[in-house]
């Protein structure tokens, strides 16, 4: 296991996979910073914070590129060949993947958030920004690592990457569609789901109904490993 | 005690369309062999369940002395596989490759693997996906062998390639059975470069392994003999493996062509090739009992 931890950190290290979609998911953002939409940083946090759609695709098209691409080029088949136990390898997958999700999830809001300050300035203090956005991040990271494993389990049952990001980018849409039409329509039950949670993060204090999102987010993260580890045991190449 | 450095018993694996019937056969210590068929015969889909890529239904496999149930980590570690040269990480250069299996394989011998690449004249910095196949295919096989294996398994390793570098890839085998621990076990469709290496060549088509032999049994003294109707039915039917009409004429595959021809001085016999033996089986039509 520790040896293809190793082999997933050298793929981090040398991938820019990531960096490309964080470069992307930015460079849509700085349209909106220099057109005037958010008009200091704290606009842009409380903007950013809510504006789920966008981490979510950013995650969904960085999980078809790392999860599938050992896939397509045949590597995985040496894995296997090698003797590594099938679990180990896709836990491995898996942290590789929830690391740079953990990366994108950090890294795009801060850059937007900074350049907004850059540009337009802060209504209080850039350190007091920066510590909303800490709180913020932290709050949203456990909800936000249920829903992208989704993604995960995607690719593990689809295995073709244009399939499984078209598929991840129609879950994240509808995930953030349905659930806030539903819970608009008295769905109560909806409070306690990562998706609603996520809507309210920078606005609300750490709530019960927020303790209850986290463990739907780890329940979900837990089943979609579980039953990804299980289908490529199961898996013939 | 196990002396192979592969043994495969009865392995069976039921597909809709297609079978894999009890496969016999082994690869002892210090020897090539070659795993011969047409496409689709079942070649890739043994190799699949020697490494464990397929879930065989039944028969057993042993590595390197381990029965199955002891197969474990550092045995499959001990077996270099060669697929068809494009699954490396192609957005890797060579000398990247090295690091990043540096991870995966216990014995990986960076020195030897650059070594390797020089005396290839393969670059170390250029990203693989620019490789030609031939070049492709060169740096699979000494990746496998830069992590010291002691078995050998390749599935097709020479074919698409031109003569030049099918000569160098089997001179790269030939080295690494020098050592008298080394084995390979070398599935292809191209039977003339299984001549010039194979110590054995395993015939399957089917599903079913139709032989396994001695390559120097094979070529020494399998034979064909070129006859028409009327000789052909001079022959014994004991004497006849398979046949073949050819217009007017007959081809008519033997086991012992220096016993054929003595018993039948007035028939030509030529000897057989190994792709002669393999269309013969594949193609050919047993003689009718009398």
């Amino acid at each position: 296991m520790r040896n293809l931890i190793k082999a997933e950190r050298f793929k981090f290290l040398h991938s820019s996979a990531l960096w490309i979609v964080i470069a992307v998911l930015f460079a849509f953002c700085s349209i909106s910073i220099l057109t005037g939409v958010y008009d200091s940083a704290e606009s842009a946090l409380r903007s950013i914070s809510k504006d789920i759609p966008i981490p979510l695709l950013g995650c969904s098209v960085y999980s078809a590129i790392i999860l599938l691409d050992d896939f397509s080029n045949g590597m995985i088949k040496h894995y296997i060949a090698s003797g590594y136990k099938r679990a180990f390898i896709m836990l491995a997958k898996f942290s590789h993947y929830i690391f740079g999700c953990c990366i994108l999830l950090f890294v795009y809001p801060l850059l937007c958030v900074t350049f907004t300050a850059i540009v337009h300035g802060v209504e209080t203090s850039f350190v007091l920004v920066m510590q909303q956005f800490i709180f913020v991040y932290i709050k949203s990271l456990p909800l936000y690592l249920g829903i992208v494993s989704i993604f995960f389990l995607a690719c593990i049952l689809l295995k073709n990457a244009a399939v499984a990001m078209a598929v991840s980018v129609a879950v994240s849409i509808s995930l953030v569609v349905f659930s806030n039409k539903l819970y608009a329509n008295n769905f109560a039950i909806l409070k306690y789901s990562p998706m609603i949670q996520l809507d309210e993060i920078a606005a609300n204090p750490i709530s019960f109904e927020y303790y209850v999102a986290v463990a739907a987010a780890a329940f979900l993260l837990g089943l979609c490993l579980f039953i990804g580890v299980i289908k490529f045991q199961n898996d013939e190449f | 005690m196990d002396n192979t450095a592969l043994n495969i018993t009865g392995l069976t694996k039921r597909y809709r369309d297609f079978t894999l019937d009890n496969v016999s056969f082994s690869v002892p210590y210090g020897a090539v062999v070659g795993f011969v068929g047409q496409n689709g015969a079942g070649k890739s889909t043994t190799l699949k369940a020697i490494l464990g890529l397929i879930k065989k239904d039944t028969g057993t496999i042993s590595i390197l002395g381990s029965q199955e149930q002891n197969i474990d980590f550092v045995i499959r570690n001990k077996i270099g596989v060669v697929f068809d040269g494009n699954d490396l990480p192609e957005r890797m250069t060579p000398k990247q490759l090295s690091d990043f299996l540096t991870n995966i394989y216990i014995s990986w011998d960076k020195e030897k693997y650059l070594s390797m690449l020089d005396k290839l004249s393969l670059p170390t910095n250029r990203k693989i996906k620019t490789f030609s196949k031939g070049m492709k295919m060169k740096l699979a096989i000494v990746a496998a062998l830069s992590q010291n294996p002691e078995l050998l398994i390749m599935d097709e390793p020479t074919s698409g390639l031109d003569p030049v570098v099918r000569d160098d890839i089997l001179n790269m085998i030939l080295d690494f059975v020098q050592e008298e621990k080394h084995s390979v076990l070398i599935s292809s469709h191209i039977t003339s470069d299984l001549e010039k290496i194979a110590d054995y060549i395993v015939l399957i088509h089917k599903g079913k392994v139709i032989f396994d032999k001695r390559k120097d049994d094979l070529t020494r003294h399998y034979g064909i003999i070129k006859c028409d109707t009327e000789q052909f039915e001079a022959i014994s039917k004991e004497d006849i493996i398979n046949y073949r009409k050819q217009g007017n004429k007959l081809d008519v595959l033997i086991s012992d062509r220096n016993a054929v021809q003595t018993k039948y001085p007035d028939i030509q016999v030529v000897p057989a090739t190994i792709d002669d033996i393999m269309l013969f089986y594949v193609k050919g039509e047993m003689p009718c009992e009398t």
